[in-house]
């Protein structure tokens, strides 16, 4: 058997010679903005645009003037106000397009004296923005110091920020929240700002009359009006190329440059996208062309998913996504889910398969939080008060369903996901019914508990705070991995004992087990109680992270998160390793975490993300199903 | 004396393995009962809703039959049956086609798209032999996930729909489709409506006539006869003679044309299992192995009963839409396969053995708690949404048990076999 197809190298070949031209072009690209031609072309782009956001005031003018003029028209014929409709927009496109077609080129403009003037002005502008922005850095850091204090005066005195608790969210709307905005409403400019402000007047007004010059239509008032919107174009400051290009560009100034002259701007200003490009094909040359070892080693779907992961940080790169803020995300997303998906673990291990019934072991976390809360307790008491209790809730419950599950051999996830299901449901009517009478989790009106529990004042976010610091701009939450990689030590060590030996051993072959002297049912039964005692902690370290938590629908799906993120690591659904937790954990939510802010940089609407995940989650799990070998387990 | 003895122990074992099977439809019964009067509302009020609701969801609960014959186990699938079904009917509306004319065409879209769609899922299936239902049911929610993908994504800008199912400004296909303005609402139910108690003793006055038929041409056991001779009989009467169920009946009409399609599909059920597929329907679910050493293709025979049933279950959604009046485009497939499973199981049908009555009786059964359970609720615990959370529970928890016993029972046979083997 030939070890590679010689279209797999013709392939790999092309995809390379690809990859060398964009890198090659990105490479000149990035040599070309240090170049006179560039920084020449961007000086006629200015003036362009400078001339073009003037005249564009004009065109406005006209078009308005031209459709008032066809109103008038329009109501002495009496037409109907439909018609009227009509025959304005009608008009106005008329005037729009002669309007466009005059100012296309400019005949009577003194091209020198305009530049000098825009050079003028820029240079005040620059010494402006300069202290401007020292100015304001300054003021922020204030603010921000204030803000805090204002914060801390608050938590002192018990009162709760009221905004927080009627808002519904969403864990997409937590992550934007993370960011303050400064507010600069009481921002006041020193004398020397001030000085400086003033000192641009005559400057504008000296490139203002070269424009009036050449536009005979500016009418004087305009003066003031264009003035905030020249001087954003004119900008000033030596801000970056791409910055600049795209400020020009987004004025319709490409017009200025013709042929050759544009192709090469446009290459400049692309040069960074290019070489990422050019990285993504290397990448996607090498799959291609250790295709078969990849597939052999990943397996498809792990795969296919590291690829999917790959492209969407290609994309993240083109489409400029705060990298430090994405991984801060990732990683925090991974703390969040790991314990989840580490549940799953001990039930594959002892061959009970997808342990989808793990929504047991979830509402006995939640209780046991709800009793936390309902007693006001805060702080570590309260975490590990519910963490511990969890746990001796989870024991009991676990046994029973690991002896339930001991009758159902062969069809274990399926009876399991239907009895999560109706556990949840179950819970549902619990939840109503149950007597909590602390007024923060009941409903104002009438009774039961509410849906969202706002975790704020208990312990929302203890680990995460712990040992949490920001590196390079990443903010690593160093509690929340710490107990995280602590629950998969512990599980691993587990593992390499003598019981958890047994337990494996019982799970990977019950046949040879059972003739060895093990006995199977008991170690069933001990790693579906382990599964659901980390499926409740899971949920309770899953709450605390995300700040909230939910009852009623909200644990019904936490099953298929899970099996999901372990599938991906590439476990089998009756063979797994705590290493595959850790990586399906990261990759699954790395690529969850990731498609939310491409797909919203790529579209502005929501929705594509949610399908996103539906799909990968539904899809490696019915790959899973496929890969069992469902004759054996007839 | 000892014949007699005898007897008396046949009946016994008989009303035991009568409760065994059934026992889920018993409690079932009781609580249905139990919560008609817990809810105090007036009969005749349940009964015109739960006649609105066996219109809508009969069609849906018999397309499961198939698949359960063939040893598939449930088929929660058929949601996916119910996604193309909405793909057509929202095309009709796009099309603006009217009436009965717009719900055939849905139908007619339909079609292939439910075939090809029941294809690819068998095909999936055969790879998870065994698995089936929980394989299923992912592959529903799966399918959802490229459902939504193309209602949101793609229809609407990459295939261009008319302003009749999209709205300016929002992407993919409206939130809530009308089916009023298309006069496709009720289009099948509206064709030839007759009051009920005129519909049952037409009905009575057949079955009576055919039974006595069969019975003197001797195509009819003596035990049958009287059953459905006295069961007609009594019915009728009871409408007739008893005011109190006079009046239960009394306002509410039956849609004649959406009854005769539902009567069509248990003829259909019945008929193929006479024919030489249903032979192997039957073969192939009684034993894999032994119907692959007798020469059938086990895996085709099961992509067609999935085929089937997926066709049959889109052509019940469209049903169940033109019932309602509304779409709701990114929801009305999702409950589709849970509760059709739940009214089936609850009928006495198991994961293996299913028929057209414990299908009806089943939805007829599942949708009278559906009915009452929010004002039972109300009742028992002062709180609508205890019983709307209750109906939920019952849905999952029939599935769950019936899916314990089955496992259950098999892994027992299993292990006396192997018992008596060794």
């Amino acid at each position: 058997m030939k070890k590679r197809t010689t279209s797999q190298l013709a392939v790999s070949a092309l995809l390379i010679l690809i990859a060398l031209a964009l890198a090659a072009a990105g490479a000149w690209g990035l040599a070309a903005r240090g170049g006179q031609e560039a920084s020449d072309n961007l000086l006629r782009m200015r003036n362009y645009a400078v001339l073009r956001t003037a005249s564009g005031a004009i065109i406005e003018e006209t078009v308005l003037q031209a459709k008032r003029d066809a109103r008038d028209v329009g109501r002495d014929k009496g037409l109907s106000r439909n018609d009227i409709t009509v025959l304005m927009d009608e008009q106005g496109a008329i005037a729009q397009a002669a309007a466009e077609e005059r100012y296309q080129t400019f005949d009577n403009l003194d091209t020198q004296a305009l530049s000098l003037a825009v050079e003028n002005l820029e240079s005040a502008m620059s010494r402006y923005t300069a202290l401007e922005t020292r100015e304001k850095a300054a003021y922020a850091d204030e603010w921000l110091a204030q803000q805090e204090a204002l914060e801390a005066a608050q938590a002192a005195s018990g009162e709760e920020a009221l905004s927080a608790e009627t808002q519904a969210v969403s864990e997409d709307a937590m992550m934007a929240a993370t960011q303050t905005r400064v507010d600069y409403s009481g921002f006041v400019p020193s004398a020397e700002l001030s000085l400086l402000e003033e000192g641009l007047t005559p400057s504008y007004d000296a490139m203002y009359d070269v424009l009036a010059a050449a536009l005979p239509d500016l009418r004087p008032e305009m003066r003031e009006d264009l003035r905030p919107s020249l001087l954003e174009v004119v900008q000033g400051g030596n801000s970056p190329f791409v910055q600049e290009y795209d400020n020009y560009a987004s004025r319709g100034a490409q017009g200025v440059l013709e042929g050759a002259e544009a192709r090469n701007m446009i290459i400049a200003r692309q040069a960074g996208n290019l070489i990422v490009l050019a990285v993504g094909f290397v990448i996607f040359a090498l799959t291609v062309y250790y295709y078969k070892a990849l597939k052999r080693s990943l397996g498809m779907p792990r795969l296919v998913i590291s690829l999917f992961f790959i492209l969407l940080c290609v994309m993240a790169a083109l489409y400029n996504i705060n990298v430090p803020g994405m991984i801060s995300t990732v990683l925090w997303r991974t703390g969040m889910y790991g314990v989840l998906a580490l549940a799953m673990l001990p039930g594959i291990q002892a061959g009970i398969s997808l342990n989808m019934g793990m929504t047991v072991g979830i509402i006995a976390g939640l209780i046991s939080t709800l009793i936390a809360l309902e007693m006001n307790m805060v702080g570590w008491g309260s975490f590990f008060f519910s963490v511990i209790v969890g746990i001796l809730l989870a024991i009991p419950i676990g046994l029973v369903y690991g002896k339930l599950l001991n009758r159902l051999k062969g069809s274990e996830m399926t009876v399991s996901t239907y009895v999560g299901f109706s556990f949840v449901s179950l819970f549902s009517i619990a939840w109503m019914l149950l007597p909590f009478n602390n007024p923060k989790l009941t409903w104002a009106l009438g009774s039961g508990l509410r849906v969202m529990h706002n975790m704020g004042d208990s312990f929302g976010q203890i680990l995460d705070r712990f040992l949490a610091f920001d590196i390079l701009g990443v903010h690593v939450p160093t509690g929340l991995l710490l107990f995280f990689l602590l629950c998969c030590l512990l599980m691993w060590v587990f593992t390499r004992s003598r019981p958890g030996n047994a337990m494996v051993a019982a799970g990977a072959n019950p046949r040879f087990a059972g003739a060895a002297g093990v006995n199977v049912d008991k170690m069933r039964i001990i790693g579906t109680t382990i599964s659901t005692v980390i499926a409740a902690v899971g949920i309770i370290v899953y709450s605390q992270s995300f700040g909230f938590m939910q009852l009623y629908n909200g644990p019904r799906q936490m099953g298929f998160v899970a099996a999901s993120a372990i599938l991906i690591g590439g476990a089998t659904v009756s063979r797994a390793k705590v290493s595959h937790v850790i990586i399906g954990t990261f990759l699954f939510q790395g690529v969850l975490a990731l498609g939310i802010q491409v797909a919203n940089a790529a579209i502005q609407e929501g929705g594509l993300s949610e399908v996103m995940r539906i799909l990968i989650s539904n899809g490696i799990i019915l790959y899973a199903l496929t890969q069992s070998g469902g004759e054996s387990r007839g | 004396m000892a014949d007699q003895l005898g007897k008396k122990r046949q009946v016994k074992d008989a009303v035991r393995e009568n409760l065994r099977e059934y026992i889920v439809t018993y409690v079932f019964l009781a609580l249905s009962v139990l919560f008609v009067i817990l809810s105090g509302r007036t009969l005749q009020d349940i009964f015109s809703q739960l006649m609105g609701r066996l219109t809508r969801n009969l069609f849906i609960v018999l397309s499961l039959i198939i698949p359960i014959i063939a040893g598939m186990g449930i088929n929660f699938a058929i949601t996916i049956g119910a996604m193309a079904a909405q793909v057509g009917l929202m095309l009709a509306i796009n099309w603006d086609l009217q009436g009965f004319t717009g719900l055939l065409a849905a139908a007619g879209i339909t079609l292939p798209l439910a075939a090809f769609f029941g294809f690819l899922i068998g095909s999936l299936l055969n790879k998870m032999k065994g698995q089936e239902t929980i394989g299923s049911l992912i592959l529903g929610y799966f399918a959802n996930g490229a459902y939504q993908l193309l209602f949101l994504f793609i229809f609407g800008k990459v295939i261009p729909l008319s302003s009749k199912v999209t709205i300016v400004g929002a992407s993919g296909v409206a939130n809530t489709l009308n089916l009023m303005g298309g006069g496709l609402y009720m289009a099948l139910d509206k064709i030839w409506q007759v009051p009920f108690d005129v519909c049952l003793y037409v009905v009575s006055g057949v079955i009576l006539a055919a039974s006595i038929t069969l019975f003197l041409l001797k195509k009819m056991s003596r035990k049958r006869f009287i059953i459905l001779a006295s069961v007609s009989v009594i019915f009728s009467a009871l409408v007739a003679f008893v005011p109190a169920v006079g009046t239960m009946v009394g306002t509410t009409t039956v849609p004649i044309f959406v009854f005769l399609l539902v009567g069509l599909l248990c003829l259909f059920n019945v008929v193929i299992m006479r024919t030489r597929l249903g032979q192997k329907f039957r073969a192939v679910g009684q034993s894999r192995t032994v119907a692959n050493a007798a020469g059938i293709n086990v895996n085709r025979v099961r992509v067609i009963a999935i085929m089937i049933s997926t066709v049959l279950a889109g052509w019940g959604q469209i049903i169940f839409i033109q019932n309602l009046g509304t779409l709701q485009t990114y929801s009305a497939h999702e409950m589709v396969g849970l509760y059709a499973g739940a009214s089936i199981l609850v009928g006495g049908a198991s994961l293996n053995r299913a028929t057209n009555t414990q299908a009806i009786v089943g939805t007829l059964l599942f949708h009278l708690l559906f009915v009452v359970s929010q004002d039972a609720g109300k009742t028992l615990f002062g709180n609508a949404n205890v019983g709307e959370f209750f109906r939920v529970f019952v849905a999952y928890g029939v599935i769950a048990v019936a899916l314990v016993m089955h496992t259950w029972r098999a892994n027992m046979a299993r292990a006396k076999k192997s018992t008596l083997q060794a």
